[in-house]
């Protein structure tokens, strides 16, 4: 009952705010010249800069875990998942300037797609692999954005092209090179030690920035 | 014998859900006899275990709203819109939403519980709450959309809190003072500030809509107020 009352609460709210008052009348300027398969194309990188970010989300998640406790990994992972997060942002922010983020927005960021498959990681190593296999998808997938944009039909669009490569494939690459030095790190310290390895390389995780 | 019938059930309670005094055993029968598969001691204790589905929901509620806000946020930062201030505030009420539920995750397993989220949890949470609804909307329609989602939010951290407020149940002890103090430090207050303040802005942002609707023989002046309103949102978040 408490709840019905507040969910009707919740509609006369929303009701009372009537839409037709509130408008505006505009007279806009015409700003975009982006191709829209372009654009379209960048909208759907956003999306997987958002899954990418739920993955690691999970894993940080998995990671605090009691039986787990591997504070560094969850704390490496959890910054992790802040980060693609905000690459989604910057996407936006690109289109915003663009003028090309306007209509369905509601189409660009959906939590329904993220994975149901992600199992838990039997060590920090499956992690570590799983996180370098997702970034190189994610570089694959902006790559192929880049190369929609350069061979747009109506018209090449160089400087989102440009835009990808110094902001993201640049980081792309230096985090898939952080990722796979530790992960010949780890494989190391876990061939000569077993689980004191993992114990150490954790601790030595937690230390980092 | 009623009486010692009720311990030993208790006891079970007690074995199954906090598994008090579980972990000292386990560890020292497999001392004695190496080989053995050992089962991990739980951080589990008091009614914590009572709440954790609830928690995973709030979580991803969390996670939901962040999204939602960070698209509304894009929505007033486009050209035409050219709101910074309503685009600053939802950057802000959606920065501040995702770091909650990261904290909120890792009080979780803080106290033995686990974040596996499954399709199934998903839908559940998207359905029954807030969805969004749509996202061009107009500054006064946004301002009681989010104030409506923070309400939905605090009356799921109160909803929490009661649960673990009850001395037992069943036989089954689930007060936990823990839950308790993290709900109240964490969400309860900053929840209530979050509400009067939207609560005010929206109410602020109609009456100037109306009366310069009312007074002005120009349609337009509204036009003025909502953007004086928003240099001031702008310096406010
Ligand atoms: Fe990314």
């Amino acid at each position: 009952m408490k709840v019905l009352v507040f969910f009707f609460g919740l509609m006369t709210c929303l009701y009372l705010v009537n839409a037709d008052t509130c408008k505006l009348s505009n007279s806009m300027a015409k700003l975009s010249d982006m191709v829209d398969e372009c654009s379209n194309h960048i909208r759907g990188q956003i999306q997987k800069e958002i899954d990418a970010s739920m993955h690691y989300l999970l894993m940080g998640a998995h990671f605090s875990q009691d039986r787990v406790n591997r504070p560094g990994f969850a704390k490496f992972f959890f910054h992790a998942a802040s980060e693609e997060r905000e690459h989604a942002y910057k996407l936006m922010q690109y289109l915003l300037m663009r003028g090309h983020m306007k209509h369905n927005l509601l189409e660009t960021i959906q939590l329904k797609s993220v994975t149901a498959e992600t199992k838990p990681w039997a060590n920090g190593l499956e992690a570590l692999n799983k996180a370098l296999e997702l970034e190189k998808f994610v570089t694959n997938s902006i790559l192929n954005v880049m190369e929609v944009c350069e061979k747009a039909k109506e018209k090449n669009d160089y400087h989102a092209v440009d835009y990808l490569i110094n902001e993201f494939l640049d980081e792309q690459y230096k985090g898939q090179r952080d990722l796979a030095g530790k992960i010949s790190e780890l494989n190391r310290m876990e061939h000569a030690q077993g689980s004191l390895g993992e114990f150490l390389f954790d601790k030595k995780l937690l230390k980092e920035a | 014998m009623r009486q010692l019938v009720l311990v030993g059930v208790l006891a079970l309670v007690v074995q199954l859900y906090a598994a008090d005094d579980q972990c000292h055993y386990s560890v020292r029968q497999q001392c004695s006899s190496l080989p053995q598969k050992y089962t991990p001691c739980s951080a589990l204790f008091s009614g914590a275990h009572t709440v954790m589905g609830s928690l995973r929901d709030f979580v991803l509620q969390h996670i939901l709203n962040s999204h939602h806000y960070l698209l509304m946020s894009a929505n007033f930062a486009n050209y035409e819109r050219q709101r910074e201030g309503f685009a600053k505030m939802f950057k802000k009420l959606s920065d501040d939403t995702w770091e909650d539920a990261i904290d909120t995750i890792k009080y979780m397993t803080k106290r033995g519980g686990s974040m596996d989220y499954s399709r199934t949890l998903l839908e559940s949470v998207s359905n029954s709450t807030l969805k969004p609804i749509a996202l061009e909307l107009t500054e006064p329609e946004s301002l009681s959309l989010a104030l409506d989602m923070y309400k939905n939010l605090a009356h799921k951290a109160h909803e929490i809190h009661g649960l673990v407020t009850k001395r037992s149940h069943n036989n089954q002890d689930i007060h936990d003072a823990e839950v308790i103090s993290f709900l109240e430090n964490k969400f309860v207050s900053k929840h209530t500030e979050i509400i009067r303040d939207l609560a005010g802005h929206s109410n602020d942002l109609m009456n100037l809509i109306k009366t310069s609707k009312k007074d002005s023989k120009m349609q337009n002046q509204a036009g003025l107020s909502v953007y004086l309103f928003d240099d001031y949102i702008k310096n406010l978040y």
